[in-house]
C-alpha cells in the first residue's frame, strides 16, 4: 500500500504533507528561541511532545562543564549494626560496561545539580536500599573539583553533604 | 507531483521520491536494529534501578501517546516493556515482521524513556528519533526475513522504492550537526580554542584519564577545539556534495571512533555511524550486497562439494 502511495501524485502530496510537518518539528526543535521558532513550534507540538521527538544536540555546548563531579551516599546504619555504608553509584568500568556506566554517569550528572531536588529523595530511598541492615538516614554527598585552562594545576577536591534522607521519618 | 510543474516541484518530487535502490534502507534496518538490541541488553542488570517502582528517579511528567509505566507502576511491567524491546530489536535485525518491528522498538524505547529520562543522553535520543522513522519505511525491503518469505529467488536483490524515509535520517544527522556547532560557537570556551581541553578533563565522561599531552597543550587544545567544529560543520554542510560526501563521511568515522575512545558516550557513536548507512548511494550498497551473495554462494558451493567427497568417500 505504501508503494501505491509514493508512486502517485497524489500519494506523494499526501506524503510531502508529513515530510513537511516533520521538518518543522526538526526545524523548530533545533532554531535559537525566537519569534519564528515559537510560530513554527506551536503547530507541530502535538507530534513533538506526543512521539518525544526530541532534537538535543548541545553535546559539551556552549561550553563543556567546568568540573568534574561525583555523588555518592553516606547511608547510616540503625540498631546492633550501626555504623555508616558508603554507597557508590555502578561503575561497571571502561570495558563493555562502559555501555552500562554511562547511563548512572548520566543520572549522576542531573543527581548533582539544585535543579533537580526532585530526585534526591528516591536517589537517596535507592541507596538506604543497597545496604545489609536497616538504614537510619542517607546523606547524599557531592564531591567535585573545578578544572581550570590547559596546563593549570588541578584544584583540590571538595565535597559536602547537598541532602539527607531520615528514612525513619520517609517511609 | 510526478515531474510536472514548477522547477521547484520537479526536484522536491526527485529529492524524495524518485526510485532507488532500498539496500541503503536494508542496512540501515541491520545497523539500528543491532544498536537498539545493544542498547537494551547493556540495560538488563538495571532495569529495577532505572525504570522499576523503587527507582533511582521519579516519573517524568509528559504528554506521549504511550505512558504505560505510569500507569502500571510495577516491576513485570518494566520487564515486559524491555522484553518486547529485545524482541522487536532482534526482529529488526533480521528483517522480521520489520515495520512492527520498528513500531514497537520506538514505543519500548519511548516508554523506558518517559520513566527516566535522567539517564538517557543525545545518542539515546538520536536511536529514538531514527527509529521513528524507520518505521515510516518499507525497511524490510531488501536484506530481510520478510524478503527471503516473499521472494525468496530474489533474496539478493533490492526492489526499488521512494528514498523519503532514507532522506530525513539524512535531515536529521545533518541538523544534529549543524545544530551543535551552532550551539557551540554561543560558548566562550569553543571560541577561545580550549573547550577539547575542558571536556577531555571532566573525569566523569572520560573513559580513561588521559595523559597531560594531550590535555593541556594549548596549541594541541586548539587544534582539537576549532578542528571539531569545523569537521562538525563540514558533516553537516559538505555531505550534501556528492564529490565532498566520501571525503566527510570518511572524516566523521574517525572522528566518532576518536569519541568512543576517549568519552562515555553510551551508544552515540554507534548510532550516529550507523545512521551514515543513510548517504550510502543505492548503486554502491547493491555492489556491497553482490560482493556478499558471491562468498555466501561460494561458501555454499564449496560446503557442498566437501559434502559430496566425503559421502563419494
Amino acid at each position: 500500500m505504501q508503494e501505491r502511495l509514493e508512486s502517485t501524485s497524489r500519494g506523494q502530496a499526501a506524503l510531502s504533507l508529513v515530510i513537511g510537518a516533520l521538518l518543522v518539528t526538526v526545524l523548530a526543535g533545533v532554531l535559537p528561541a525566537s519569534p519564528l521558532q515559537r510560530a513554527l513550534a506551536a503547530p507541530v507540538r502535538p507530534i513533538t511532545e506526543g512521539l518525544g521527538l526530541v532534537q538535543s544536540w548541545g553535546v559539551f555546548a556552549p561550553d563543556p562543564r567546568p568540573i568534574s563531579v561525583a555523588v555518592h551516599a553516606e547511608v547510616e546504619l540503625a540498631g546492633a549494626g550501626a555504623g555508616m555504608v558508603v554507597v557508590e553509584l555502578p561503575d561497571s568500568g571502561d570495558g563493555p560496561g562502559a555501555y552500562r556506566t554511562y547511563r548512572w554517569r548520566k543520572f549522576q550528572e542531573h543527581l548533582y545539580q539544585d535543579a533537580n531536588a526532585h530526585l534526591w529523595g528516591p536517589a537517596a530511598t535507592w541507596a538506604a536500599a543497597q545496604v545489609d541492615g536497616v538504614a537510619r538516614s542517607v546523606h547524599l554527598v557531592r564531591t567535585w573539583r573545578e578544572l581550570g585552562p590547559p596546563g593549570t594545576a588541578p584544584a583540590p577536591l571538595r565535597s559536602y553533604r547537598f541532602f539527607t534522607l531520615d528514612v525513619a521519618a520517609s517511609s | 507531483m510526478s515531474g510536472g510543474g514548477t522547477p521547484t516541484a520537479a526536484a522536491w518530487q526527485r529529492f524524495w521520491f524518485a526510485p532507488a535502490s532500498t539496500a541503503p534502507l536494508g542496512l540501515l534496518r541491520i545497523a539500528l536494529g543491532a544498536v537498539t538490541l545493544a542498547w537494551a541488553l547493556t540495560l538488563v542488570g538495571d532495569l529495577a534501578a532505572f525504570f522499576g517502582p523503587a527507582a533511582v528517579g521519579p516519573p517524568a511528567t509528559g504528554t506521549l501517546v504511550v505512558d504505560p509505566l505510569t500507569a502500571v507502576d510495577a516491576t513485570w511491567a518494566v520487564v515486559a516493556t524491555w522484553g518486547l524491546l529485545v524482541v522487536a530489536a532482534l526482529a529488526l535485525t533480521v528483517g522480521l515482521w520489520s515495520r512492527v518491528a520498528a513500531i514497537t522498538a520506538f514505543l519500548a524505547m519511548l516508554t523506558l524513556g518517559q520513566r527516566n529520562p535522567y539517564v538517557l543522553n543525545s545518542g539515546d535520543l538520536l536511536l529514538r528519533n531514527l527509529l521513528f522513522l524507520l518505521a515510516l519505511a518499507p525497511s524490510g525491503a531488501a536484506l530481510s526475513l520478510d524478503r527471503w518469505r516473499r521472494h525468496r529467488e530474489a533474496f539478493w536483490s533490492a526492489p526499488l522504492g521512494a528514498p523519503w524515509v532514507l532522506r530525513l535520517v539524512q535531515v536529521q544527522l545533518s541538523v544534529v550537526y549543524l545544530a551543535t556547532v551552532w550551539a557551540k560557537v554561543q560558548g566562550r570556551t569553543w571560541n577561545d580554542g580550549t573547550a577539547v581541553s575542558l571536556a577531555l578533563r571532566i573525569t566523569d565522561h572520560t573513559r580513561l584519564p588521559l595523559p597531560g599531552l594531550l590535555t593541556d597543550d594549548l596549541l594541541l587544545a586548539n587544534l582539537a577545539t576549532y578542528g571539531t567544529l569545523a569537521l562538525e560543520l563540514s558533516l553537516g554542510v559538505l555531505v550534501w556534495n556528492r564529490t565532498a560526501r566520501p571525503l566527510v563521511l570518511a572524516a566523521g568515522v574517525a572522528f566518532h571512533l576518536v569519541i568512543e575512545w576517549a568519552f562515555l558516550v553510551g551508544f552515540f557513536s554507534a548510532t550516529v555511524l550507523a545512521a551514515y548507512l543513510a548517504f550510502v548511494p543505492g548503486d554502491v550498497a547493491d555492489r556491497w550486497v553482490g560482493r556478499v551473495e558471491e562468498k555466501a554462494t561460494a561458501t555454499r558451493r564449496s560446503s557442498s562439494r566437501s559434502s559430496s567427497s566425503a559421502v563419494a568417500a
